[in-house]
């Protein structure tokens, strides 16, 4: 078949469409659906900036063919913030300074995302680590940790002690 | 992208009876890593993919008696925090680890990484220090390879063209064993391996019983160093060991030039690299 139907979860909300075959993830959400916050830099997966969580996975969405997120759930930048409140991740970034051209932004939040998931409490190695597919090309990188130390910072408050019971 | 046809199997038998029919028309895709680079570059032009990634029994990782077995489907990431590969083939782990960035191990599978047989492969130096066994399977039936003889040049492999990478298992390191891999490219993440070595060492009262070392991106493919591994076979560690073992490696190093690196820089570097794993394993008994 040139043509697949896939349904799959994008953002919280049930999506069916039908792609071509050839069509990557990057471009159905950019192109068809109109979810410009996952960019396009390189286009063959050095970059980072097309970075999508695809169950909970970060993976860059320009090596992904739309074809193959059916049934799956998938998270992008704008499927982050919460009844217009953002992330805490995003309210890092912009707090600490770490955004200035912000094309990286998108992908760096998820690669925050995905780190932090599995790791709350990370060293400045493994933020580093955590950020290494993801290229900025304005900040060195810098304040992008800071963002990511305090992104942690107040998911850990935000979690509230969690020893209570 | 050209057009091309989506196959999905739900099965490897279906994969396999896919691949007899289709023949050379059709391509697997796995993380799509690799493939969709080369198809975005039209350096390949199948007319159909048969998509792999749905096929949740290839994605397991399992001991049996003796032995690790890797579905081909499992991804780096999936690799890198298995406990099983913790614990009885840790230096694949570390091979794993240092695979692209998170977003690529997430994607990026074994029997990719093995079937696209770079010489620079990260996962192949440790596959091939840890003594394992490729298990494939095509229409005329299963047949199990060593890794040695799985690749015969860069991006060449026995792989027919009805055949599907199975598994890859490897006979379990134990207590006794110790190995390392390491890695030197042109930045910390994202970059293709200058050089990298691995290696695994059977140790029995002080001495090396047996080892096996695997040099990556020296030579046409992945390759075992038979003259390194005699020198230190029922040998004693000690430094001079160590650095007498370094220099073997080196010459037993066939590089090439490229536009990341002089053969003479690969050749020397493989062996400091060697040389750094060595100490770092053996630290506890080393001055
Ligand atoms: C930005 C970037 C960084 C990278 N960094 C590294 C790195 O540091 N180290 C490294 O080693 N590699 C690296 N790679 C290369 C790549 O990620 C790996 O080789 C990866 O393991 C390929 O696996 P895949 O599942 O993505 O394969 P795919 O791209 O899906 O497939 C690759 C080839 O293998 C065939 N194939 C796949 N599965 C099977 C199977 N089960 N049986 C038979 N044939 C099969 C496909 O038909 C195709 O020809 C990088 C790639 C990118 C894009
Ligand atoms: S656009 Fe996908 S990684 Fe650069
Ligand atoms: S802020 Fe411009 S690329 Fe990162």
């Amino acid at each position: 078949m040139k043509t697949v139907n896939i349904e799959f979860t994008l953002n919280g909300a049930k999506t069916k469409v039908t792609v071509p075959a050839n069509m990557t993830l990057v471009h159905l959400l950019r192109k068809e659906l109109g979810l410009t916050g996952t960019k396009i830099g390189c286009d063959k997966g050095e970059c980072g900036a097309c970075a999508v969580l695809i169950n909970g996975k970060s993976m860059n969405s320009c090596l992904v063919l739309a074809a193959q997120v059916d049934g799956k759930e998938v998270t992008t930048i704008e499927g982050l913030e919460n009844e217009g409140k953002l992330h805490p991740i995003q309210e890092a970034f912009i707090e600490e300074g770490a955004i200035q051209c912000g094309y990286c932004t998108p992908g760096m939040v998820i690669s925050a995302k995905f780190l932090l998931d599995r790791n709350p409490d990370p060293t400045d190695d493994e933020i580093k680590t955590g950020i290494s597919g993801n290229l900025c090309r304005c900040t060195g990188y810098t304040k992008i940790v800071n963002a990511v130390r305090a992104a942690a910072q107040k998911l850990k408050n935000a979690g509230g002690g969690g020893e209570t019971r | 992208m050209r057009p091309f046809d989506y196959l999905r199997p739900k099965s490897a038998e279906e994969a396999i009876e896919m691949k007899a029919r289709l023949g050379k028309k059709a391509s697997f895709l796995a993380g799509g890593t690799d493939l969709l680079v080369k198809l975005k570059e039209d350096a390949v032009r199948p007319e159909a993919l048969i998509d792999l990634s749905f096929i949740e029994s290839l994605k397991e990782i399992r001991e049996a008696d003796g032995t690790v077995a890797i579905g081909s489907l499992a991804s780096y990431a999936d690799i890198g925090s298995s406990p099983l590969i913790e614990r009885f083939g840790y230096i694949l782990r570390q091979g794993a680890l240092e695979i692209g960035a998170p977003q690529i191990q997430n994607a990026a599978t074994i029997g990719g990484n093995i079937a696209n047989a770079s010489p620079a492969a990260d996962g192949i130096p440790p596959i091939y220090a840890l003594g394992a066994h490729i298990t494939l399977v095509g229409k005329e039936g299963r047949r199990v390879v060593a890794v040695e003889d799985f690749f015969t040049g860069p991006g060449k492999t026995v792989l027919k063209e009805d055949e599907l990478i199975i598994e890859i298992g490897f006979p379990k390191m134990m207590e006794q064993d110790k190995g390392f891999f390491k890695k030197i490219g042109q930045r910390k993440a994202l970059a293709i391996s200058k050089a990298s070595v691995a290696a695994v060492l059977h140790i029995a009262n002080g001495k090396i019983e047996e080892a096996r070392v695997a040099l990556g991106a020296v030579a046409p493919t992945v390759i075992r160093c038979p003259k390194t591994e005699t020198l230190l076979k029922g040998r004693k560690i000690s430094g001079s060991l160590i650095e007498e073992a370094a220099k073997s490696v080196s010459s037993e190093s066939m590089a090439i030039g490229d536009v990341r690196s002089t053969p003479e820089y690969r050749d020397y570097v493989i062996g400091v690299l060697f040389e750094r794993g060595m100490r770092n394993i053996f630290s506890d008994i080393l001055p």
